[in-house]
């Protein structure tokens, strides 16, 4: 197994993961989208909203602002071992904004006030209402951990995906040209002798063999890697794209090996 | 008000609204601005590009 | 995750796995595929949404309990080496 680093900030990476089979890949991919378990808000309280939106809208907009999430510190509240929800698997947060008669505020992700100061908004500009004056809004979040698969509020990555690495062959080319002319991604140029994948592009390449159609006597041949992978991955803000790589294979590592255990018990 | 995520790929795109409306209004091009932001993917981008904001027609009738 | 053993003989099985999808299954699939004890394995989800994925694996003789559980044993391998080569490429 070999990995290749692209592309790594907080919240997106770009990595070319080789010497592995697509089923790990297509596992590690699944994982980073619907099994890491993130915080979401998941109950809300609302004690007064005097707003145009609707409780229900409030606070749907609310379960979709991504927390700072710490992987090891909670447990998803449906493995938990509590029914009604316990400091492991929840935490709440207050909100209470009111507009100044005559004046316009705006309700900000960032008045969200958590009981713990580690979790709070991933980004603390994302409006929730616009209230005009003398409007209020006072109600307490109760967020809980859980799964992707269950609601997008708990999807921790986002447009997670991977392709195959491009393998371009070219062979006998009487340099007409016209597969520089037909690529739209400008990934072929004329060299001396044939036409050449140009320095650094092969990765940009779509396998839309547009250049295989354009040569008259199939000098150029475009496949796939079939082991190697290129991932493009961002992260909602809850982890960063270091930790929810980190995250979404100790995930995978223990689902296997609670299979292991259960079997080991028959 | 903007949905707080894009339908399709889960981005959170509420936070660029703000900034969005006010260099568009200012005269720049919405291309040029959802690029600056890093709103990409053209599931994002129609997002923003197609929405309407009414909150300030209808909130004085709470 | 929950097993329910649906059927159980000296060389194949068939067992729910329950709260589990493709994520895990196809992995599980492949690594087992690679055991050459193994004839046949592979599962079956008969809705999306609302089915628990019932798997079947059918070997040569070897135990089949044991042939998923060296497949998951491979399958924490490969995690581990994951980890190890990526933290490895950020150092």
């Amino acid at each position: 197994m070999d990995i290749d680093i692209l592309e790594l900030s907080d919240r997106s990476a770009r990595f070319i993961l080789s010497d592995v089979d697509a089923a790990f890949a297509n596992g590690l991919r699944r994982t980073m989208l619907a099994d890491v378990p993130t915080l979401a808000i998941d109950e809300v309280n609302i004690y007064n909203n005097t707003s145009v939106l609707y409780d229900e809208q409030v606070a749907l907009r609310l379960a979709l602002v991504p927390l700072l999430t710490s992987f090891d510190e909670f447990t998803p509240h449906e493995e938990c071992s509590c029914e009604e929800g316990c400091p492991a698997c929840t935490i709440s947060l207050t909100l209470s904004v009111e507009a100044p008669m005559g004046e316009e505020k705006t309700v900000y992700s960032g008045d969200l006030v958590s009981a713990d100061p580690k979790v709070k908004a991933a980004d603390s500009n994302i409006p929730v209402v616009k209230l005009k004056g003398g409007q209020q809004l006072v109600l307490e979040a109760i967020a809980k951990m859980g799964y992707g698969h269950d609601h997008a509020k708990w999807q921790a990555g986002v447009a997670c995906g991977y392709k195959n690495v491009p393998v371009i062959n070219i062979e006998g080319c009487d340099l007409c040209e016209k597969c520089v002319e037909a690529c739209p991604r400008d990934i072929l140029a004329l060299g001396e002798e044939s036409a050449e994948v140009v320095d650094d592009r092969l990765l940009n390449c779509s396998l839309c063999k547009q250049c295989v159609e354009a040569c008259g006597i199939d000098a150029i041949s475009v496949s796939e890697n079939d082991t190697s992978f290129i991932f493009t991955l961002e992260s909602d803000g809850s982890y960063s794209a270091e930790e929810l790589i980190i995250n979404a294979v100790n995930t995978i590592r223990t689902k296997a090996s609670t299979l292991d255990n259960i079997l080991g018990e028959l | 008000m903007l949905p707080v995520r894009c339908f399709t790929c889960g981005k959170v795109i509420a936070n660029s609204w703000e900034d969005y409306k006010r260099r568009v209004e200012q005269g720049e091009a919405p291309a040029a601005v959802l690029d600056d932001l890093g709103v990409t993917r053209y599931c994002c981008r129609r997002m923003i590009l197609a929405h309407v904001e009414l909150v300030d027609v209808v909130a004085p009738y709470q | 995750m929950e097993l329910k053993i649906i059927e159980k003989k000296d060389d194949e099985i068939k067992v729910e796995i329950k709260g589990e999808s493709h994520t895990l299954l196809n992995m599980l699939k492949h690594f087992l595929l690679e055991d050459e004890h193994v004839d046949i394995a592979s599962y079956d989800m008969l809705h999306v949404s609302i089915s628990e994925p019932v798997f079947y694996v059918r070997t040569d003789g070897k135990d089949p309990v044991q042939a998923i559980r060296d497949a998951a044993v491979k399958l924490t391998a490969e995690c581990d080496e994951f980890t190890g080569v990526f933290e490895k490429t950020l150092a």
